[in-house]
């Protein structure tokens, strides 16, 4: 492996950089197409937790959108983040407030498999979160496919290994 | 010419395009194909009006003169067209739908049931109480007319999500005005 390395000549190494650049760069271009189609700012989330079973469980992986045009619904799944928290959130909306004069919406949320709502879970004696809140609904749904994520977040070294494996094969990869 | 490196690549990236190919049109089956729709029916057997401070879901709701919706209500719902191959579980919810001055659209969910196959997909069920809190934006009644109907979500195991209502089991009450009863 390494003496190919050695082997190539320093334009076929320029070659092999310019290609990784193109497949990092591919991989944004179809990522923010996808944000501006679905007008989510992150159209593919993987489920954290379990307060959705058994309709989603940790490590599946959900297809959002967020139509300017198309209000929330009752009964939709919302990805939501509460301001200062960094961690979204994925419940099911289950009250609704539609404000006349300004067209605001005043959502209330809930897990499938929690016993109370999310007001527990919003910041202190806030009751309500609106639509600047919700990232995206759930419109799609792939069992067990986020589990890679997950795995390379619970250990970071998987990463590392996982990219250096992957760099050193697109540099001596030679069609 | 080929080394062991390179047929393990090539396989692997044949069976992943594969598989994703396979969920693909799985997944375009479902969405042509639809779920159908379940023959649902609510009727209203009772509704009272409460003033309190905590609600059903022990929320601090900050006054005691927050009005709280008590509901009875009967649910015949069929869900078993809904169930085919490419179903994981459907979210049944018994919805209140009502208009005020000041909001135009309100949707409060008063009884939900995940149900994961097609033999407890029968509902018949009579004098149920609403397992939400049913109170108003304002945290106030007054002779609102408001709709009572059955709607559902569809889970597949792999694909969209479609969701869908029963229009006809759509059924109209009041909430009468809070009165209360030490007479002074």
């Amino acid at each position: 492996m390494f003496e190919e390395l050695r082997r190539l000549n320093k334009r076929q190494v320029a070659l092999q950089v310019l290609n990784i650049l193109m497949v990092l760069t591919s991989a944004l271009m179809i990522w923010k197409g996808l944000a501006l189609a679905t007008n989510s700012e992150s159209p593919i989330v993987v489920v954290l937790s379990g307060s959705m079973e058994p309709a989603f469980h940790r490590g599946d992986l959900l297809l959002l959108a967020n139509p300017a045009s198309q209000p929330v619904q009752v009964g939709d799944i919302c990805v939501f983040q509460i301001p200062h928290r960094d961690i979204p959130i994925v419940h099911r909306v289950i009250k609704l407030h539609d404000e006349a004069k300004t067209g605001k919406q005043f959502l209330l949320t809930k897990g499938d498999n929690n016993n109370v709502d999310d007001r527990g879970l919003y910041n202190a004696r806030q009751m309500w979160i609106n639509k600047e809140h919700v990232v995206g609904r759930v419109r799609g749904f792939m069992p067990y496919v986020g589990m890679v994520t997950i795995l390379m977040n619970d250990y970071p070294q998987l990463k590392y290994v996982m990219l250096g494996v992957l760099g050193l094969f697109v540099l001596i990869h030679r069609e | 010419m080929h080394n062991l490196q390179q047929r393990l690549s090539a396989t692997f990236s044949f069976a992943v395009s594969a598989l994703f190919t396979v969920l693909g049109v799985v997944a375009a089956i479902s969405w042509v194909t639809g779920y159908g729709t379940a023959a649902t029916k609510v009727n209203v057997r009772d509704i009272r009006v409460i003033q309190s401070r905590y609600g059903p879901d022990y929320f601090d709701y900050g006054r005691k003169t927050s009005e709280f919706g008590m509901l009875k209500f009967d649910i015949d719902a069929d869900l078993t067209p809904l169930f085919n191959w490419n179903t994981k579980q459907v979210f049944v919810t018994v919805v209140a739908e009502y208009e005020t001055k000041t909001h135009n659209k309100n949707q409060v969910v008063v009884w939900d049931k995940i149900i994961r196959d097609k033999d407890s997909a029968k509902i018949n069920l009579r004098k149920v109480s609403n397992k939400y809190a049913l109170i108003d934006f304002s945290q106030k009644w007054r002779n609102q007319v408001a709709n009572l109907s059955v709607h559902w979500d569809v889970t597949p195991h792999v694909g969209i999500l479609q969701n869908g209502r029963g229009d006809t089991s759509s059924v109209k009450f009041t909430f009468p005005k809070f009165e209360s009863s030490g007479g002074r």
